[in-house]
């Protein structure tokens, strides 16, 4: 009995395990080939795969089908993964159907846009659907997340200068889509602005900055042929240089030490080579500069002007490349390449002067013609470096190094014989010998190593370790004399004097980006430097030997300072309404300690489609002064820290922006700003101190204008017409002008500028610039000369001193302006040559007008009626009358389709 | 329910139908008369012709296989292998292997290709729709397995799809889904149902 429940047991059990092997899961077989998804649908349905599905709900798509047998889950994943569709068991079968939760959900697409051909990020390209009106701007990296709803996505990616592309792409969950765009055949726009009438101006409604592209900046002509990208942002409404287009920039009647500089992110303390006749940034090595004239994001501060945005390129990673040619003031030589083809590049370019005998012996007749013996010198060179290394599958590294030097000096000595005979029959024998002597060195080096790293799909991170420093140093003397031969009398008026400037800094930074889900995004991060400062002085009416030599930053004691700041910024839109809310503390210790909050407000939208407004606000502050020295005419960079007399200069800047499309091709802008500046400093000291820091006073001042641009942005025919409407005012205490406001140096009440672009075929531009400024504010020298008038003859009367009248700024130099043209050739027959010629003509200066700089003043003794009279001339010091601009470069591209 | 006739013929009746003949069955001829649906194997005799017939419509076969059914004065006939005829008054109408014939009272006879042969479904258990029309595919199943499906509302959709062994009222569910709409059970045998779908867009 009991043996047969058994074998029954056994024989149920049997039975059982036999059951559940007679159901291997089926598999079916899809042939290798491509098909179109219905059609792999019906060929498993001719097999016998239990599927529905709706014809009209299949996406037209052509589908890779690799060959072989799988389960029906496996074919259907692997059939749909790039549809709206999912697939799930049904009643009968397995169901395809559209994922219902798809077009709800948020999905972030995120990447690198880059260039083709070089593997060059694109800063700031714009992607964007169509569909829903969203985008986002890549950011200094190239890099951009953009959190959109799933389902099937219209993508369109653009950028100044490229191709555009479009394509759909279907979203299912977070996808990395790197995009590289192509080089367009047209000009690029000068200024990358949002281009009429296409839907995506809504994503450029809170970028406050104007961006220079190189291949914009190249079409422009700068002094002696150099293309400089500083020269074409002076061409900006609201900003302007220095004196006569040399030296620095002015942005909204802001002193040029409070516009913060950065080249890679780094703060740069001299802008200038050449006192200005051309900048610091190689155009070879520049990818693209944005300027900020108000609306400044949160992620800048330490400064109450406008902002200066160098970003230098990486380095084609896929082809080696040289590129070598001259203009009139520099020969430049290029060479970039990848390390590792698509992973690593370098890139270093170099400048040199090269016409330093030129100058020399010109210079040496020019003022031999004058009546004088001397010669200028000039020498000037600068590198820039940098590396770029992939690092794994989200990181990047770079490293950027600049270094440049000048080194100027002058020298003039006129000497006048005058032969006097008195009416008593007295001889007078007179020597007048005037000497002036100067000689400058700037050096400055900046470096930057940057850790790029995408830590998720809509959180990107930047780790950015910084050094900055400058080195100036300068030496003048001026002497009057007047000797008497016979009597051997000697009357000597003579001032000199040493000046110095040693910057150090260093520092360590943290910037981050995370994309928020709807329309916002976060920007925040933190940044410590520490700062060594050493300015010195000396000066005094005593020959230049007697001052003792300047000492170096490690002799001495040095002012010190320590700076942490930490800065947060949402941006987003709220319907209608675009807005930017940043945030920036800055902690400063040196002399003191302050803190600073630094809030920044930005509101835009748009009226209609083709009108768009833009408000901000922020207050700004800057920790470090500069102070313009009056002692010395030339500019100085003299680099003071805040200490507790002197407290952080804070600025205050409320501004409009209305854009208005006029048809296809014309924009029109109007913008308006106010400017409230606090705790100024100046140098209010007379042209000897030794404790100079005790000369400097406090003061305020303000700003304020209109600026109408019309723009005419794509076309044949392109370019800008401004005209600026503006004020700007200082009023510092009782060392200054008596306490009583007076105008900026660059107070320049209307400028003009009108920028035009032709383009004549493929191979030619041509490019036209007049600007117009009223004249800057002066101060004549507070100087006062101490003269024997030969006609006394008591010694103790004899002496005179001749007071100048002096309102500070009082006088105003005549208006400036003048027409530069350019020609740009290229010179090869098809674009796909390996090597490339371009050829640069113009003119600096069309019609010769003498913008003066600054004022000298010369005397010349003469014999009028028997009488020795000293005779001041105010001698305009320019730059120069007609001149001409030649460049030519030659460029090698190694590898494959070298586009371009 | 599977009949073998006496000159041969293999009948597989569906669950209800009503077969008769007479007892000259193949004698001169073979005629039969169906209510219902049933699926013919005709034994090959050229002779004796098979027939079946509504008042107005003849089908005359002499060797093939065919779904056969007739509700009432509705002939419908899909024929799988070798061909039939429709004959009516006159009009003489072949049906062809994968084709279907269809006779209605005051119509002439029309035939329509069919290349999934669906309404052998009942017995075959496939159900094979390449692109049909929703109404159609509903229409197919009601027909097929002896259901009464009214559909309200709704527009129609293409469908696709494969089903074998698969119970009718999950078929219908299915196409539910697909339009978005709900299927109830109207009596408690299930034979009566009603789909509701949305409107068109």
């Amino acid at each position: 009995m009991v043996r047969s429940i058994v074998v029954l047991l056994v024989f149920c059990l049997g039975a059982t395990t036999l059951v559940a092997q007679t159901q291997p899961v089926k598999r079916y077989p899809l042939p290798r080939k491509m098909m179109p998804l219905e059609k792999a649908l019906i060929k498993l349905t001719e097999a016998g795969a239990p599927i529905s599905y709706r014809p009209d709900q299949l996406p037209q798509v052509a589908i890779k089908v690799p060959g072989g047998k799988k389960q029906l889950s496996a074919w259907l994943s692997f059939l749909l993964r790039d549809t709206e569709l999912i697939f799930r068991p049904g009643p009968a079968g397995f169901l395809v159907l559209p994922d219902p939760d798809l077009f709800e959900r948020e999905v972030t697409i995120h990447g690198l846009i880059t260039d083709a051909t070089s593997g060059e990020r694109l800063i700031g390209a714009a992607v964007y659907n169509p569909e829903f009106e969203k985008g986002v701007l890549a950011n200094e990296y190239g890099f951009y997340a953009l959190v959109i709803k799933g389902g099937r996505k219209q993508l369109r990616v653009s950028y100044t200068g490229y191709e555009p592309y479009e394509s759909a792409v279907v979203l299912r969950s977070d996808t990395s889509l790197n995009i590289a765009l192509k080089r367009a055949a047209d000009l690029p726009q000068i200024e990358v602005i949002a281009s009429v009438g296409e839907q995506q101006d809504d994503l450029y409604l809170t970028e406050s900055g104007i961006s220079l592209v190189q291949d914009a900046v190249d079409l422009v002509n700068g002094a002696g042929g150099e293309k400089d990208v500083v020269n074409v942002a002076r061409l900006l409404p609201g900003i302007t240089s220095g004196a006569n287009g040399v030296g620095g920039l002015i942005f909204r009647g802001s002193n040029s030490g409070h516009n913060l500089i950065m080249l890679d992110g780094v703060p740069v303390y001299n802008l200038n080579h050449a006192a200005g006749l051309f900048s610091i940034f190689n155009s070879e090595a520049i990818r693209r500069a944005d300027v900020y004239k108000d609306g400044i994001p949160a992620r800048f501060g330490g400064r109450i002007g406008g902002v200066l945005d160098v970003h230098t390129r990486d380095g084609n990673l896929y082809n080696h490349q040289v590129t070598t040619g001259t203009s009139l003031l520099a020969a430049n030589l290029t060479a970039e390449g990848p390390i590792s083809k698509g992973k690593s590049s370098y890139l270093l370019s170099g400048r040199y002067f090269w016409g330093a005998p030129l100058l020399r012996a010109f210079s040496e007749q020019e003022k031999i013609k004058k009546g004088r013996n001397g010669t200028i010198d000039y020498n000037v060179n600068d590198l820039n470096f940098k590396l770029n290394q992939q690092v794994g599958a989200k990181g990047r590294l770079y490293l950027s190094v600049y270094h440049g030097k000048d080194g100027y000096s002058n020298s003039s000595v006129q000497q006048d014989a005058v032969t006097v005979l008195t009416q008593s029959g007295t001889i007078f024998d007179y020597n007048a010998k005037q000497s002036r002597q100067e000689d400058f060195n700037w050096s400055n080096t900046v470096g930057a190593l940057r850790y790029n790293h995408e830590f998720n799909d809509r959180f990107f991170g930047n780790f950015r370790l910084s050094y900055s420093d400058m080195l100036v140093r300068a030496n003048f003397e001026r002497s009057d004399s007047l000797y008497e031969v016979i009597r051997d009398d000697l009357t000597q008026d003579i001032s000199s004097g040493r000046f110095g400037t040693d910057i150090k800094q260093v520092g360590a930074a943290f910037d981050g980006q995370l994309e928020l889900g709807g329309n916002a995004s976060l920007r925040f991060g933190s940044s410590l430097e520490f700062s060594r400062f050493l300015p010195q002085l000396r000066s005094g009416r005593v020959p230049l030997a007697s001052h003792p030599e300047l000492v170096s930053l490690e002799e001495s004691d040095v002012l010190r300072s320590t700076q942490f700041t930490s800065y947060a910024a949402l941006k987003g839109r709220v319907g209608w309404l675009h807005y930017r809310l940043g945030l920036r503390g800055q902690f400063w210790s040196s002399q003191g300690a302050f803190f600073n909050l630094s809030p920044r407000l930005l509101l835009a939208g748009s009226f209609n489609e083709s009108t768009r407004w833009r408000l901000t606000y922020e207050r700004l502050a800057q920790p470090i002064h500069l102070i313009s020295s009056t002692v010395i005419r030339l500019p100085t960079d003299f680099w003071v820290p805040a200490t507790t007399n002197l407290p952080p200069s804070t600025s205050e800047q409320s501004a409009f922006q209305l854009d208005h499309d006029l048809g296809t091709n014309w924009l029109f802008t109007a913008a308006g700003y106010y400017r409230n500046l606090r705790h100024l400093v100046e140098y209010s000291g007379g042209s000897s101190s030794a404790d100079w820091l005790n000369n400097l006073s406090s003061g305020k001042g303000f700003a304020n204008g209109i600026e109408l641009t019309l723009h005419r942005k794509e076309g044949k025919f392109s370019g800008w017409l401004n005209y600026t409407l503006a004020e700007t005012r200082r009023n510092f205490d009782e060392e200054v002008n008596a306490g009583q406001p007076y105008a900026f140096d660059y107070d320049r009440r209307h400028s003009v500028k009108l920028l035009l672009t032709l383009t004549l075929n493929r191979k030619t531009d041509l490019s036209a610039t007049w600007r117009y400024e009223t004249g800057g504010a002066y101060s004549f020298s507070r100087e006062s000369i101490i003269l024997a008038n030969p006609a006394i003859n008591n010694p103790d009367t004899q002496e005179q001193e001749i007071q100048l009248v002096d309102e500070k700024n009082g006088f105003r130099f005549p208006a400036n302006h003048r027409l530069d043209l350019n020609a740009r050739f290229l010179l090869t027959q098809r674009t796909e040559n390996k090597w490339q010629h371009t050829l640069n003509v113009g003119v600096y200066n069309l019609y010769s007008r003498h913008n003066p700089i600054f004022y000298d003043i010369r005397s010349t003794y003469l014999n009028v009626n028997n009488t020795l009279v000293k005779n001041r001339q105010f001698v305009q010091v320019f730059f120069g009358g007609i001149l001409p601009t030649l460049s030519y470069k030659m460029n090698f591209t190694g590898g494959l389709n070298p586009e371009r | 329910m599977a009949v073998s006739l006496p000159d041969g013929t293999e009948v597989l009746l569906q669950e209800g139908a009503v077969l008769s003949y007479g007892a000259d069955y193949n004698e001169v001829d073979r005629l039969i008369d169906l209510d219902g649906q049933a699926y013919f194997q005709v034994a090959k005799n050229a002779e004796r012709p098979f027939l079946a017939n509504t008042s107005e419509a003849e089908l005359r076969v002499t060797g093939t296989a065919f779904n056969l059914r007739i509700d009432g004065e509705e002939l419908e006939v899909e024929v799988s292998e070798g061909s039939i005829e429709l004959r009516r008054k006159d009009k003489v109408v072949p049906v062809k292997a994968h084709q279907c014939g269809f006779a209605s009272p005051g119509k002439d006879c029309t035939v329509l290709t069919v290349k999934d042969l669906n309404r052998h479904a009942w017995r075959t258990g496939v159900l094979r729709f390449e692109s049909a029309a929703s109404s159609e595919v509903i229409k197919t199943i009601a027909n097929n397995y002896d259901l009464e499906v009214s559909v309200a509302d709704g527009c129609d959709f293409p469908f696709s799809g494969v089903f074998s062994d698969s119970d009718p009222v999950a078929v219908l569910e299915t196409v539910a889904l697909y339009g978005q709409g709900v299927l109830e059970v109207m009596d408690k045998d299930a034979k009566v149902f009603r789909l509701s779908l949305p409107n068109c867009e």
